[in-house]
């Protein structure tokens, strides 16, 4: 029963997903559409002006403008004579700008409720300026619903869930910092570090003991290693064992070695790999990092090689 | 780790192909090819058909749409014109520029226009236009609404006078002008108001705007004004006129346009028009 709730949950979740996802498909390519619109509109208008500017300008010569430094007077029924025409062409090609007025005359027939925005151009002759009032659409009269992304925000619908839910999820983890590791690479024999992958090849007694101290102090947190007394049992044996898996992997056919002996030289190696493998960022191979005896005290009985605050999800083996 | 980002990159690149996608579709859903706007003032027009191969076209040139159009259609269906010319091409000047250009460059082949224009450019002479047919002398006068209007320096101060603003109109503008400066008056010392036509001289009469107007008397006018309150400026302002060129070598088209003048001056609705007189009348010569 509990299955089946759970299943049913599930199942809410994921059509919200879908849904929130597709609506979010939709919305950016609407957008985008009506960007694409805009500009077109806006094309559209810079010419059709143009266009309006050219006309007028070269009918001026035909048209009785008047002029006060002159002291001649604007002939407004052939002004409005000439609006309504140039209006009547303009309605007919469907263009999206009307002409209002030239030199502040009107037609009674120049009544465009719908064209909202003004905007005032002006001809210049050499004797006088010729205002041309025009007015136009605004700007989202163009705007439409697109059919394109209707139709791809659809197909997001579409989308099998288990394939999407992979996407978010490896979205989501490449949105976050992925954690350092230590990568124990028994088929290589090398050691990395999860973030530079730069890898560091190591002898097999090192690496064999390195493995094991690993694993170690995994298991035994708070158990201190000392270099004056023998190696825990355990620990070599988990060493053997690595190193029998070293064999099985073909990298040897000699006796295990002694791990016991030269003990100084085999940590020692074993921090030579790890200063290089964590080269750009030492401050990361803290945990990794077999302490060394400091100053006066180095060999002092309290000295401890053990790892300290080495978990599980810190290391990555390959070929364990 | 690399999986990852491949895959981020690649759901990214998806998003931002499908946005440019639906811009473009969204831009050429709405992009529009305005052709340009062919010429509105209609200046010229011609029979509905040719007339011949003849390449030559009979120009004529009035400022009177109504008369222009009865003399091409008229011109269109004539048996001597068809036979000298392709085409008729009728102009319809809309300024004294226009008249200037179409008399003094030797366009027009027949024109109805003032005589002080053709005579101030000596158009008869570079031209060879010769007069045909005339419409009869008229006067010019001052109109009021309410009262006769003196012509005294003191009465017309205090006066708004309505004038035509074309220079080469003479019951409208050369009349009246010349009146008020050898009265000492000019724009300076009086409110003149310039319009366009003697309709709406008589519109802003009666509309109050003005309160004399210099134009001619016509018969309707008895309607709306009272011929009481106008006072004679010139009598005997010369009629406009049609001319022709070169009349005396194509007497075959002179003849024919002198019956074609006078059937449409008849046509036309004001009775100014009827009184045609022709110039060396055809009557008797040999019909060709």
């Amino acid at each position: 029963m509990s299955t089946l709730i759970n299943r049913s949950e599930q199942f809410k979740h994921i059509e919200l997903t879908n849904y929130v996802l597709a609506a979010l498909v939709f919305v950016i390519l609407q957008l985008s559409a009506i960007a694409g619109q805009s500009l077109s509109s806006y094309f559209n208008h810079q010419s059709t002006v143009a266009e309006i500017k050219q006309r007028v300008g070269l009918d001026t010569p035909h048209l009785d403008l008047g002029n006060s430094a002159l002291n001649t007077v604007i002939n407004e029924s052939a002004v409005k004579f000439y609006l309504d025409k140039l209006n009547e062409h303009l309605i007919e090609t469907d263009a999206h700008v009307r002409v209002l007025s030239i030199q502040g005359v009107t037609s009674n027939r120049a009544v465009f409720p719908d064209f909202s925005v003004t905007e005032n151009q002006y001809l210049l002759t050499t004797d006088q300026d010729i205002k041309v009032e025009l007015v136009h659409l605004p700007i989202y009269n163009d705007w439409s619903f697109s059919l394109f992304a209707l139709f791809v925000s659809l197909g997001v619908l579409l989308i099998p869930q288990s394939r999407l839910e992979s996407l978010i999820v490896t979205s989501k983890a490449t949105e976050q910092d992925e954690p350092l590791k230590l990568v124990i690479d028994l088929q290589n024999k090398t050691l990395a570090s999860s973030v530079t992958d730069i890898s560091i090849s190591l002898q097999n007694k090192p690496l064999c003991f390195y493995a094991a101290l690993v694993n170690y102090c995994i298991s035994y947190p708070d158990e201190p290693l000392h270099l004056h007394k023998d190696i825990p049992e355990e620990l070599v044996g988990l060493a053997n064992r690595v190193f029998a898996r070293l064999i099985e992997l073909g990298h040897t056919k000699r006796k295990r070695p002694d791990f016991n002996a030269n003990l100084d030289k085999t940590l020692s190696e074993i921090r030579a790999a790890l200063d290089e493998a964590f080269a750009y960022s030492p401050i990361d191979k803290e945990k990794f990092y077999p302490p060394r005896a400091q100053g006066e005290g180095s060999r002092s009985r309290q000295h401890s090689y053990a790892l300290c605050g080495v978990t599980k999800e810190d290391i990555e083996f390959i070929g364990s | 780790m690399s999986f990852s980002l491949l895959n981020k990159s690649f759901v990214l690149s998806i998003v931002l192909l499908i946005s440019c996608a639906s811009f473009a579709i969204g831009f050429y859903a709405k992009k529009e090819n305005f052709f340009s706007i062919p010429p509105l003032i209609e200046q010229n027009s011609a029979c509905s058909s040719r007339l011949s191969d003849n390449p030559d076209t009979f120009d004529v040139y009035v400022t009177e749409g109504r008369i222009g159009n009865l003399v091409l259609n008229a011109l269109c269906e004539n048996e001597v014109v068809k036979r000298q010319y392709g085409n008729v091409n009728l102009i319809i000047g809309r300024s004294d520029y226009d008249t200037f250009r179409y008399i003094n460059h030797g366009i027009a082949d027949l024109a109805l226009v003032k005589t002080n224009i053709v005579d101030a450019f000596a158009a008869e002479l570079t031209q060879d236009l010769k007069s045909v047919a005339s419409y009869p002398d008229y006067s010019a006068y001052f109109i009021a609404l309410k009262e006769k209007p003196e012509l005294t320096k003191e009465y017309l101060l205090a006066k708004r006078i309505g004038l035509l603003d074309y220079p080469s109109s003479r019951s409208g503008h050369i009349v009246p002008k010349s009146v008020l400066q050898s009265l000492g008056l000019s724009n300076e010392n009086t409110t003149i108001k310039y319009y366009n036509t003697h309709r709406e001289l008589r519109d802003m009469l009666r509309a109050g705007e003005v309160d004399i107007i210099s134009s001619y008397w016509d018969t309707s006018d008895g309607e709306s004004l009272s011929r009481n309150y106008i006072t004679p400026l010139e009598e005997g302002v010369s009629g406009s006129r049609w001319y022709m060129k070169n009349p005396t070598r194509n007497s075959d088209l002179k003849c024919a346009l002198h019956k074609i003048l006078k059937d449409v001056s008849i046509q036309h609705p004001k009775p100014y028009y009827h009184k045609l007189n022709v110039t060396d009348s055809c009557e008797g010569e040999v019909k060709s």
